[in-house]
């Protein structure tokens, strides 16, 4: 028969049961980000905004469908036809009735996009450059298909002209967040290969290392950042 | 990063171990544990985040969350706690120790995990919490809604009841 101590003994080894260690660190991340990623919005100002409104899908009644950007006062986005004002979201905003307004609002759009990619490029923190690209990411696409979308239109020429300037914005806009992360990344895999390492840190470093190697920053950062969480760790 | 970023970052770092075993036990599954640990925390962090000032006792809120959120697997999913007879990968830190050693020790922990998973809830809580988590009898007490004389009694009948569940009488 076990002593009280021989049994409160034996009950200790499942001190053994612990998590992983990259578990721990991502599933972290995860949580705080889950913070972040509205919190990430604030540096686009209007444009988190804006980018609520895109998630919503335009409605095109007919053929000859028109769609108008409009940039209200509070920045927010409206889709229209000319036979009906299609509401895509309960806010107050201004609707343009005329072609001048129209342009109007798409260089508003516009600069909302350019001081957004001006923002990225002032982005120094590897742990912004990540909770920004929840933003950009998903922003992207959707402008990107609703892009496509209004190229199908029969628009007049400087209207026309407007959309085209906004396609490079939206693609400087990804880039810059590439760029954020390939420059990031970079810095850090450099870092930490001047630092001795395990041989766990190190084959996540050889990751982070493969996933540049690949082009795929993202990646690449997710990697080297965990590389420096695992030695915080310790 | 704000001050709660950080606050909530320590707050994490000293308890994720505890609340990943204590789940863990309870479930008797990585992957499942560390779902029901990441909406534990994730819960909390949401609370913490809003509050104005911090959350009097994470450790309590944390295992609060992490309780209902054990019973509510089970509910969710109409099951009856099971636990595989199969030995669970546990991970053993000691490389020096040679492979009888661990072998040995592998079963044991299996054996004693197995055992406890069979207990009472209550008494699975107790024993650790106490025993693993080193939580004192008064901290067990407030967590728990119980006066410290009736921690003390159940400790001492979970530990008879796991006692008699590794020496089975024999037939």
């Amino acid at each position: 028969m076990m002593t009280e101590k021989e049994l409160i003994g034996k009950l200790q080894e499942l001190r053994q049961i612990k998590p992983q260690n990259e578990w721990v660190v991502f599933a972290k991340a995860q949580i705080l980000t889950e913070k972040e990623a509205k919190r990430s919005l604030a540096p686009f100002g209007r444009f988190s905004e804006i980018f609520k409104i895109f998630q919503f899908k335009p409605v095109f009644a007919t053929a000859t469908a028109v769609m108008l950007l409009i940039v209200g006062i509070a920045g927010f986005f409206i889709f229209t036809n000319q036979e009906k004002q299609v509401e895509v979201a309960q806010i107050p905003t201004i609707v343009p009735d005329s072609t001048q307004e129209i342009i109007l609002a798409l260089e508003d759009l516009q600069k909302e996009i350019n001081l957004a990619t001006e923002s990225l490029k002032e982005i120094k923190e590897p742990h912004k450059v990540l909770e920004s690209r929840n933003t950009v990411v998903p922003f992207v696409a959707t402008a990107r298909e609703m892009i496509a979308e209004i190229e199908k239109l029969e628009l007049e020429q400087n209207v026309d002209n407007k959309i085209l300037a906004l396609i490079k914005g939206v693609e400087k806009f990804d880039n810059a967040q590439k760029s954020a992360e390939a420059r990031t990344a970079n810095y850090l895999i450099q870092r930490w290969k001047t630092v001795t390492l395990t041989e766990a840190q190190q084959e996540v470093l050889k990751q982070a290392e493969q996933a540049y190697a690949n082009r795929d920053y993202a990646q690449a950062l997710i990697n080297v950042m965990l590389v420096q969480q695992l030695i915080e760790r310790k | 990063m704000t001050n709660k970023h950080k606050e909530f970052s320590k707050i994490y770092d000293q308890h994720i171990d505890k609340i990943y075993r204590f789940v863990y036990l309870k479930v008797s599954s990585q992957e499942t544990a560390q779902d029901i640990c990441s909406e534990t925390f994730l819960r909390c962090w949401k609370r913490y985040k809003t509050t104005k000032n911090t959350i009097e006792n994470p450790q309590a809120f944390l295992y609060r969350i992490a309780r209902n959120l054990v019973i509510d697997h089970y509910r969710q999913k109409g099951k009856v706690q099971i636990i595989p007879t199969e030995a669970i990968p546990i991970p053993i830190i000691d490389p020096s120790q040679n492979i009888e050693e661990m072998a040995m020790l592998t079963s044991d922990v299996n054996t004693i995990r197995l055992t406890l998973a069979k207990l009472k809830d209550d008494y699975q809580n107790v024993l650790i919490w106490h025993y693993l988590d080193d939580l004192s009898i008064s901290e067990i007490a407030k967590m728990s809604e119980k006066s410290e004389g009736a921690v003390r009694v159940q400790l001492h009948r979970a530990l008879e009841a796991l006692r008699g569940g590794l020496n089975p009488p024999q037939a």
